[in-house]
């Protein structure tokens, strides 16, 4: 089955990944060779290797995002920061070019971070004050930047490499320029805080989720170093700079994993359906946990249209603001479900892909067992229509031979009777009718038989009591009866003609084939709305419900008739059948 | 034989059967007044004639399974003093004993292919007719198996058994002692000897005598 988003994808981030690694190794190198021979006092060779690792560190963990969040762009925003942060600390070094493109690069990171911030999760900026912010921050970056390339050969007072890019010294206008700048940086570090809080008043639990540790990292570099120091509150140290500034990735970096908590959810949920084997008490209760949105509610698409999860009939869900519609589509691609949920849940694609895979195997499954049950259904009534068919067949016979050839064999034997009567001389002629006589009379005794062997017409006129009493009469092994009197009508007609098949089959078996010296029925109300018939006796045993065999037909009746055959029969030790009937729906 | 000749209504849904039937009562000397095809016609012969008999055949039209039985009680509730003789092919005494059940006086019962012994069928015409008994020996045998062997019938002895079988057919003593071959005192001592094994009160009349005698055998089967 294929899930459209979510799952990790191979191929594309795996290269942007070695390429990004790369470079993130040259520029550290790079940072560490420039803060070995550094022009700003402060830069010690250590201060090279901590600047190497937090820019680094940031490039990883935006691979790592982008791996486990395909979805999002945060993860190449935190690549990109990573790689800004390396190039910025180039303005530590001695040589013109790099310290220009570090000093023009420093704060740029800055603005990366902030977008990747307001970002979270998926990496779009969804409401326009987030993207004015961050329209501003940018903006607010390059001028900074630009103003210094232009106007500025070297602000420091000890001297610095050259800004080679620089077109004219005017460190006046720069600095009357800069000081705007500055407190442009303020405004917008304040703007990212207060959209970002934003975001957390309003936003979804699982929005908060992922966005309190990215908070917390630009709280705190925001707090500690960026406005602080742009306000003059505290002097310029580069170990500082460095140190906080690795707080704000890491906080992104673990805002963006803890998005996927969520797929743990969809893995629970996928483990509690797979436990109720494929069921779920409640699709809609599971969906609803699995998204954390307690509002959301599923309608199901059935041939009369749609309808709750009760199966109360309902309109078909329309869109609307802030809420989202996610299909349902079984195997076929029809659409079988209609989820809708607040459109924050659209933040984690992967959860709601796997989560509606997950209520596409419940519906799927419903249905099948749906259509299983239906077949067995068909398969049931049609054994009830075939064994029904069998007996009316097998009436119509009985009727046929009762009031058809055994009354005209009679009339036959009267009328020969008769003839001898007649005593006109013909002695002869006489001893043959009587010998025909006998002859038909026979015959009218198999006709008799066959006819209580294909229909018991006694079961219906008087009832089962009645009718097994029959079957004892004709048993040639002597038969005990333990059973209340049950006339006709006591029992449904379906229960009383399966009872007395059992019994029949089971004595004929008996006679037949056991070799025993005595028979037991006993038939007895069993659990409320049974009936317990049950033959025995005390012969070889052996009896095998198998193809083809009176005791398969037997089953197949009783089965018809909802019932239970058991068959205990094992050789040397007597044979029980025993019946299980349903007298009650 | 009686002055004036037992007369007859026949019912059986067969006709050629019928006519069988109605000329072997004719040979024993009975005169049929009547033939019936259905239960509906029987009841209006008899309710027009009035016989001393009806030869009712126990499936007719137009379901095939009990009319004759049904018509027989309808006879039994609106004409009492017509005797009735079914003839039904069914072995199972439990068609009988209905039948049979409360005054079992001019009743008979006997199973279809009896027709063809002309000495039973006349003679169980002619018993019911005049307000006797007739029950089919098949019948009575098939009681007999039924019976537990814990009951009281196992203590008979097989002379015993004979004439406890002919006393349920509805033969007299006399009767008894003709079909036996027996003496008279003979045959009255083993009757007397069954009533005590199976613990029933001595009746005298041959009817009441046959109502004892299944309603001992229902009891104990």
């Amino acid at each position: 089955m294929a899930v459209p988003t979510g799952s990790p994808s191979v191929g594309v981030p795996k290269t942007g990944a070695m390429l990004a690694a790369a470079l993130a190794g040259v520029l550290s190198l790079a940072v560490i060779v420039f803060a070995a021979d550094a022009w700003v006092q402060e830069v010690r060779p250590g201060l090279g290797w901590l600047a190497a690792a937090v820019g680094s560190g940031t490039v990883v963990a935006g691979c790592v995002g982008r791996r486990r969040r395909p979805d999002s762009v945060v993860g190449p925003l935190l690549v990109v920061s990573g790689l800004l942060f390396l190039v910025g600390r180039f303005w530590w070094s001695s040589m013109p070019w790099a310290y220009t493109t570090g000093v023009t690069l420093q704060q740029a990171h800055l603005a990366v971070l902030a977008h990747a911030g307001l970002a979270l999760p998926t990496g779009h900026l969804d409401r326009l004050v987030d993207r004015a912010v961050i329209g501003f921050v940018y903006v607010d970056t390059l001028a900074g930047a630009g103003l210094w390339l232009l106007f500025e050969r070297c602000p420091y007072p000890s001297g610095c490499p050259a800004n080679v890019v620089a077109l004219w010294g005017a460190p006046d206008l720069r600095a009357q320029l800069g000081t705007i700048a500055d407190y442009g940086a303020v405004v917008g570090a304040l703007a990212v805080l207060g959209a970002l809080a934003l975001r957390v008043v309003r936003g979804h639990s699982a929005l908060r989720r992922a966005l309190l540790p990215a908070v917390l990292g630009l709280l705190g570099r925001g707090l500690l170093y960026v406005v602080p120091l742009n306000l003059g509150l505290i002097d310029y140290g580069e170990w500082y700079d460095v140190a906080t500034a690795a707080l704000v990735p890491i906080g992104l970096t673990v805002g963006l994993l803890r998005g996927r908590a969520g797929l743990g959810r969809v893995g629970r949920f996928a483990l509690e359906v797979d436990e109720a084997h494929g069921e779920a008490d409640s699709l809609r209760v599971g969906l609803a946990h699995t998204l954390g949105d307690p509002t959301l509610d599923i309608v199901y698409a059935s041939s009369a249209g749609w309808a709750d999860e009760h199966g109360n009939p309902t309109i078909e869900p329309t869109s609307s603001r802030g809420r989202a519609l996610l299909p349902v589509t079984d195997a076929d691609g029809d659409l079988r479900a209609i989820v809708e949920a607040s459109d924050h849940v659209l933040d984690e694609p992967a959860l709601v892909a796997g989560a509606t895979a997950i209520a596409r195997l419940v519906l799927d499954n419903r249905r099948l067992a749906s259509e299983v049950e239906a077949q067995l259904e068909d398969v049931r009534a049609s054994r009830v229509r075939m064994v029904r068919a069998k007996d009316d067949e097998r009436r119509r016979i009985e009727r046929n031979l009762h009031d058809g050839a055994q009354q005209h064999l009679l009339s036959v034997a009267l009328t020969l009777r008769l003839a001898q009567e007649a005593d006109d001389g013909y002695a002869h002629l006489e001893a043959s009718a009587g010998e025909a006589v006998d002859e038909i009379e026979r015959a009218v005794r198999e006709l008799q038989e066959l006819g209580r062997g294909l229909h018991p017409t006694v079961l219906t006129d008087k009832g089962l009591t009645a009718a097994v009493r029959a079957l004892t009469t004709r048993s040639g092994v002597p038969v005990t009866v333990r059973m209340a009197d049950y006339g006709p009508g006591a029992l449904p007609d379906t229960v009383a003609t399966t009872a007395y098949y059992v019994i029949a089959e089971a004595l004929a078996n008996t006679t037949k084939h056991a070799r025993a010296t005595h028979a037991h029925v006993l038939v007895n109300p069993a659990e409320p709305g049974r009936l317990r018939v049950e033959a025995l006796d005390d012969g070889v045993g052996g009896a095998q419900v198998a193809a083809g065999t009176g005791l398969q037909g037997l089953r197949d009746r009783v089965e018809a008739a909802d019932g239970l055959l058991l068959v205990d029969s094992p050789p040397g030790s007597g044979t029980i059948v025993t019946a299980i009937l349903r007298t009650r729906p | 034989m009686s002055p004036s000749p037992l007369s007859v209504v026949v019912a059986d849904d067969s006709s050629l059967l019928r006519s069988g039937v109605v000329r072997a009562l004719e040979l024993s000397g009975a005169e049929v007044v009547g033939e019936a095809g259905d239960a509906a016609d029987l009841l209006h012969l008899v309710e027009a004639i009035g016989p001393d008999l009806a030869v009712v055949d126990i499936r007719m039209p137009p379901t095939h399974t009990d009319e004759g039985l049904r018509a027989a009680a309808v006879i039994r509730d609106r004409h009492p003093k017509v005797g009735l003789l079914v003839l039904s092919q069914y072995l199972e005494p439990e068609y009988a004993s209905d039948f049979l059940a409360g005054d079992a006086r001019a009743k008979g019962y006997l199973l279809k292919h009896r027709v063809t012994d002309l000495g039973i069928l006349a003679e169980a015409a002619h018993r019911v007719g005049h307000g006797g008994t007739a029950l089919d020996p098949e019948v009575v045998n098939t009681l007999f198996d039924r019976a537990a062997p814990s009951s009281p019938f196992a203590d008979l002895t097989p002379r015993e058994r004979e004439v406890l079988a002919l006393m349920s057919e509805g033969l007299s003593n006399a009767a008894v002692v003709d079909r036996l071959v027996l003496s008279t005192r003979t045959v009255e001592g083993h009757v007397a000897e069954v009533y005590r094994k199976l613990g029933l009160p001595p009746e005298r009349t041959v009817h009441r005598r046959v109502q004892a005698v299944l309603a001992w055998i229902r009891a104990t089967t």
